[in-house]
């Protein structure tokens, strides 16, 4: 019983401790919260960047990819997180870029951007592919879908809203969709896949209902790009100019580079994340400065105070055990107040800080969100231990008594 | 009774009872035993002893005070005794303990359950109430004084140990108080009550009765002769001559050098 009564007091002595110094308290709060906040926003936000990175650099699995005239940068823009678009040139140049040495596999796909449509808020990029050829679409969906794309049905990207019936409405005719892929953080994930034999079907479709996306002579040419994966001792440059040197007309053709894309992107985000993890450390400096200022500044008071248990019987362990229940109790709430605010900006708004950043920017796994929240609160906790430190070195003199003879 | 009758009256009892004590430490060992104490401090660069090779002996029940103008060494000397300050030279036992040699949980345990101090400055915890201020101690350790004493170690047993004391010290309604609500005064005999609550074999009181007024004073010393009557050893610094007469010794404190009053 007497162990009850101890321990309860012991306990309730640290809570009382934080309740009757709240300005203290809230100052001490404020700053682990701030720091909690920092480190977990900053954290998360960087996690979700290179998680899109990864998963955009896994998508684009060619190499090359050839497009009309003037049209790299929409296509650049189509692999990163434009606007969509719609470009085209006639399948006969397909058949000759083909016939260029280094080309291991090459593939055809068809953009088209369509109206503002019913079911979204944004346009959608209706990408055709070809199934037979194809090697960029298909093992990406392969996890999700293992059948045969039909004409006439689609693949959604993450962000499209399918409607409960597993349709989209696209120029007044729904369309089914057989499977719904996983978020990429790029534009990707506001696409709906269709095989090149469907385009005819759109097209004709968007004729009826509104504008025509494209003449009615070109919906059964009408190619976007050529994807490229080279051969085996090729690099990509050298197969452009190797295609460029089949027809003099292909030198105004549009190259485009994914991999080139990639390390242009990574640039922007690595910047990006340096300016960041600055901003993240300058703030955990300032912090730790004034958690390490209040704190000294109660040193004067809490020396007073731990001279006068020591009177009563309390061993250094006891006045450390105390200390530390109230540095750790205020890590903790200041930890998960950190984490909980971060977590009301960072995850409801994803969807609108990709969009802004114009960056890959993909939510890291359930997983990783609670190793990181963990590890905040952690950090949090270990922090506001570290800076009650220094009180505890200088309340752990031996000679108690002189405390209390200061000032007298 | 004449004022000059009540103070020879009082001198005669004192007399008496300092005979007794004499007697009692002449039949048992001494609970606290000072032996050539000595504790040097810096001042200005020079070295300077505010305890001077001191000799004393304590026996239980014995009622002892020291007197002595300001800054000649009394708080040092009691301190040493409580183990809050280590000594130059020489040494201090308390219940057969050399003080300087106890580890940190030794030291601590035996100024929680053997020796109970009231300190000159507040020493209240200002975020505890009144009543469980003066329970603290009895609840730092699991196996406290109240053993040999046969005492309620139980929650309810220590509230009620404390609300008595409370109660002696003419307090009781000021249980559910902070220490910031109470005058200088009501502080005092708080610290007095928590002194008190592990049943002490040594109080020490520095100064008990320097803020209070007269009636308080009185309630203070009888209780602090009662509980030397009751086998507690007590020693007291103070400046207060009503003080004096309620114990059993008085020494005085010059230049760190203790003697005693005839």
């Amino acid at each position: 019983m007497a162990n009850t009564v101890r321990n309860n007091t012991l306990r309730t002595l640290a809570s009382r401790n934080l309740a009757g110094r709240p300005v203290r308290t809230g100052a001490l709060l404020a700053v682990v919260t701030i720091l909690a906040l920092a480190f977990f926003g900053g954290t998360m936000f960087t996690m979700n960047l290179n998680t899109g990175m990864t998963s955009m650099e896994r998508r684009l699995g060619a190499d090359l990819m050839v497009v009309p005239q003037n049209t790299a940068q929409k296509a650049e823009a189509l692999l990163t997180d434009g606007n969509p678009s719609t470009f085209y040139f006639t399948k006969d140049i397909v058949a000759k870029v083909k016939q260029a040495d280094g080309i291991a596999q090459a593939s055809e796909q068809t953009y088209i951007a369509s109206l503002a449509a019913e079911c979204c808020a944004e346009k959608l990029q209706i990408i055709g592919y070809d199934p037979a050829t194809d090697f960029v679409i298909e093992p990406w969906v392969a996890s999700q879908f293992d059948g045969t794309l039909e004409d006439g049905q689609m693949i959604a990207g993450a962000n499209v809203n399918v409607s409960t019936d597993g349709t989209v409405e696209l120029y007044g005719r729904r369309w089914s969709i057989v499977a719904q892929l996983a978020a990429t953080g790029t534009n990707l994930d506001n696409s709906v896949f269709i095989n090149l034999n469907t385009v005819p079907e759109m097209v004709a479709a968007s004729a009826a209902v509104s504008q025509r996306i494209m003449p009615e002579e070109y919906a059964h040419k009408a190619i976007s790009t050529v994807l490229i994966k080279v051969a085996e001792g090729y690099d990509a440059q050298t197969v452009a100019e190797r295609i460029k040197d089949l027809d003099p007309s292909f030198t105004q053709l549009g190259y485009v580079y994914p991999g080139g894309i990639t390390a242009t992107t990574k640039t922007a985000l690595n910047a990006l994340v340096t300016y960041l993890a600055v901003f993240v450390a300058a703030i955990w400096i300032m912090g730790v400065i004034v958690l390490l200022a209040v704190f000294a500044s109660s040193v004067n008071e809490r020396k007073r105070e731990f001279a006068s248990l020591r009177i009563l019987g309390a061993t250094r362990g006891m006045l450390a055990s105390i200390l530390l229940r109230e540095s750790a109790s205020i890590g903790l709430i200041g930890g998960v107040l950190g984490v909980s605010i971060a977590s009301l900006a960072i995850f409801p708004f994803s969807t609108l800080i990709s969009r802004q950043l114009q960056l890959p920017y993909l939510q890291a796994s359930l997983p990783a969100v609670f190793g990181i929240m963990i590890l905040t609160v952690l950090c949090a906790v270990v922090i506001a231990i570290v800076g009650s430190v220094i009180v505890l070195v200088r309340v752990g003199r031996p000679e108690a008594y002189l405390v209390l003879r200061e000032g007298e | 009774m004449t004022d000059t009758t009540a103070t020879i009256e009082a001198v005669r009892q004192a007399d008496m009872r300092a005979t007794q004590a004499q007697s009692a430490s002449s039949q048992s060992a001494p609970l606290v035993e000072l032996h050539d104490l000595t504790r040097t401090f810096m001042r200005r660069g020079k070295p300077f002893d505010a305890v001077s090779h001191v000799n004393l002996a304590i026996v239980s029940g014995q009622f002892v005070a020291v007197t002595g103008r300001s800054g000649n060494g009394k708080s040092t000397l009691i301190n040493m005794i409580a183990g809050l300050v280590r000594p130059s030279s020489g040494y201090v036992r308390v219940d057969g303990h050399n003080v300087a040699e106890l580890s940190d949980r030794d030291i601590s345990l035996l100024r929680n359950q053997t020796i109970g101090c009231i300190t000159q400055s507040q020493t209240l915890l200002a975020n505890l109430t009144v009543i469980d201020n003066v329970i603290l101690p009895a609840t730092l350790f699991d196996h406290c004084a109240q053993d040999t004493h046969a005492a309620d170690t139980t929650a309810d047993g220590l509230q009620h140990r404390a609300q008595t004391l409370l109660d002696q010290l003419g307090i009781a309604d000021l249980a559910d108080s902070y220490p910031k609500e109470l005058s200088g005064g009501e502080m005092r005999r708080v610290s007095i009550a928590r002194a008190l609550m592990n049943h002490p074999k040594l109080l020490i009181a520095d100064e008990p009765t320097g803020d209070l007024d007269a009636e308080s004073t009185v309630i203070v010393m009888q209780l602090l002769r009662a509980a030397a009557d009751a086998g507690t050893a007590v020693l007291m610094v103070t400046h207060d001559p009503d003080a004096l007469e309620y114990v059993d010794r008085t020494y005085r404190m010059d230049r760190g050098m203790l003697t005693a009053i005839a």
